[in-house]
């Protein structure tokens, strides 16, 4: 297994290199991020279930008494950090937003997960009040299905949370709101 | 024809120098069929098989690896002396006592009372025989020494056992395997069960299979530890991460050496 590849002598001149790139990724590092409280909010707000449509449950009042802004509600879906929802789902109208150069990369618009249905024309499927628990807490929603979506907007019986994400919702009732008012927009 | 000449010659001594040492970390190109009859996956899959075309070449050849950077460091300190013993690892082993070792780790030690994968064995053989200090698990020393002995076992075909005093290790790996955790409440099974093949944003998720580890990561610019990416796994779903080398983590590198009996051995393996 020794090897003729000594021959190029390059290999630990590139070692170096790299061990130089990657103490500044640490000191990078080292300015902690916060992945949970950013500023606003994150308690959750308690809410009544009532009997849905199409699912058995819904949540058929808002969660903060009014109604939430579609526009402000795109910006947490393509978040990386708060929604993330583009991680796992397609939405052509937000595919549509992407330029060219976005498409192969994680900026704003561009690259879409595939591993949940596709999001358009889910106003059609659901009512308000179902979509708004289907955020809240889709492990409700789908009780069937060992659903891998997170809830975004509970914290009960979850295992293990890191320090500054216990008990804290990943979207605030207003987030959530905003949320809701983007995915009414899609229909078929 | 002369341009001609030149390449043919260079073809015979790349052929020369390829054909004098043992395959490269050469990916399986197959999935394989479990042999457990309780396994959970129809078909078992390296990474390799869900890497880029240029990655996979890249891990084809050994010239190309930049793994095997630190491959040469764990041969260059196997020889060297360290600790108030003044032995190194030579003064023990051969590198080829080595062979089929990253098969059968992790072991349960009866001497220990606990299980040892490669970054154990090797500490403990540091303490105990060398008196040497123990090595970080992400030290360039620990990852070219994890390398150069994984590596002895190329080709070689994973059979961890999990009877005997191993069993409630075992048990324990799978649970922590199925727990959901985190902010995100998921589970390994979520990502690697499930939806293996399918794209989450900019990853297509793999089986998250231990074969190749510790493996060199292009996002990284360096390999890194098994238990380096449980932790990277756990945090991205916001849970709380364990120590390199403890018990539960342990117990997980079992868990999941046995869902990938029977894949070779691919160290240093390449990944995105
Ligand atoms: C980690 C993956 C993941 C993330 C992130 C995620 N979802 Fe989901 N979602 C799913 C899956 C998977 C389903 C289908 C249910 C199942 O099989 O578990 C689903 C179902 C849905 C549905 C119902 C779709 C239908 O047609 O039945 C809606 C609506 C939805 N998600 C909205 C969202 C929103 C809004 C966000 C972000 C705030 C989001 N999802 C984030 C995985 C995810
Ligand atoms: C949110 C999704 C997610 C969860 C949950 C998750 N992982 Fe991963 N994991 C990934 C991604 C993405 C990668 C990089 C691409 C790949 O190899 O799948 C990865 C990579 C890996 C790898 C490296 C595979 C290779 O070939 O290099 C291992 C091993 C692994 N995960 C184990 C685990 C274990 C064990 C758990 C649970 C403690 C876990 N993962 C939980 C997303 C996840």
């Amino acid at each position: 297994m020794t090897r003729a590849r000594k021959v190029i002598g390059a290999g630990l001149a590139i070692a170096v290199v790299m061990t130089a790139g990657s103490s500044l990724a640490l000191a990078q590092a080292k300015k902690k991020k916060s992945k949970c409280k950013d500023g606003e909010t994150t308690e959750i707000a308690s809410y009544d279930l009532s009997k849905g449509e199409n699912l058995d449950f819904q949540i058929a009042k808002p969660l903060n008494g009014k109604p939430g802004d579609a526009k402000t509600g795109l910006k947490w879906m393509v978040h990386r950090r708060l929604g993330n929802c583009i991680a796992c789902h397609e939405v052509s109208k937000i595919l549509a937003k992407a330029k060219p150069s976005d498409l192969n990369s994680l900026k704003k618009y561009g690259f879409h997960g595939k591993i949940a249905p596709t999001l358009d024309g889910v106003a059609s499927r659901y009512t308000e009040g179902e979509l708004r628990l289907i955020v809240v807490n889709p492990k409700k929603a789908f009780p069937d299905v060992n659903t891998i979506m997170p809830s975004f907007h509970s914290a009960s019986d979850f295992h293990a949370v890191i320090g500054d994400c216990k008990d804290h919702a990943i979207l605030s009732a207003d987030r959530v709101e905003d949320v809701v008012a983007y995915l009414k927009t899609l229909k078929e | 024809m002369n341009g001609l000449k030149i390449t043919g010659l260079a073809a015979t001594i790349a052929s020369i120098v390829f054909a004098g040492y043992a395959l490269a970390a050469d990916g399986k190109k197959e999935p394989i069929k479990p042999a457990a009859k309780d396994h959970p996956l129809d078909e078992i899959w390296s990474g390799y098989h869900f890497t880029t075309k240029e990655t996979k070449a890249m891990q084809d050849d050994d010239f190309a690896n930049p793994g095997m950077t630190w491959f040469d460091i764990g041969e260059t300190n196997w020889s060297k002396k360290d600790g108030e013993a003044g032995k190194s690892c030579a003064s023990c082993h051969k590198p080829s006592d080595m062979k089929g070792v990253a098969a059968r780790y992790p072991i349960y030690d009866d001497k220990l009372k606990k299980l040892v994968n490669i970054e154990e064995r090797i500490n403990n053989c540091r303490k105990v025989n060398m008196k040497a200090k123990p090595w970080k698990y992400d030290s360039n020393d620990m990852l070219g020494m994890a390398i150069f002995v994984n590596a002895q076992s190329r080709g070689m075909t994973r059979n961890v056992k999990v009877d005997g005093p191993a069993a409630e290790h075992f048990k324990k790996g799978k649970e922590f395997y199925y727990q959901r955790r985190g902010q995100l409440d998921m589970s390994c099974a979520h990502c690697h069960e499930k939806y293996y093949g399918q794209k989450i944003r900019m990853n297509v998720l793999t089986q998250g299979q231990s074969n190749g580890f510790p493996v060199y990561r292009l996002k990284w610019q360096k390999p890194g530890s098994l238990h380096r990416r449980f932790k990277g796994c756990n945090k991205q779903v916001r849970a709380k991460p364990f120590k390199t080398g403890s018990p539960e983590y342990l117990a997980l590198e079992l868990y999941l050496a046995w869902r990938g009996n029977g894949l070779t051995i691919e160290t240093p393996a390449v990944r995105n």
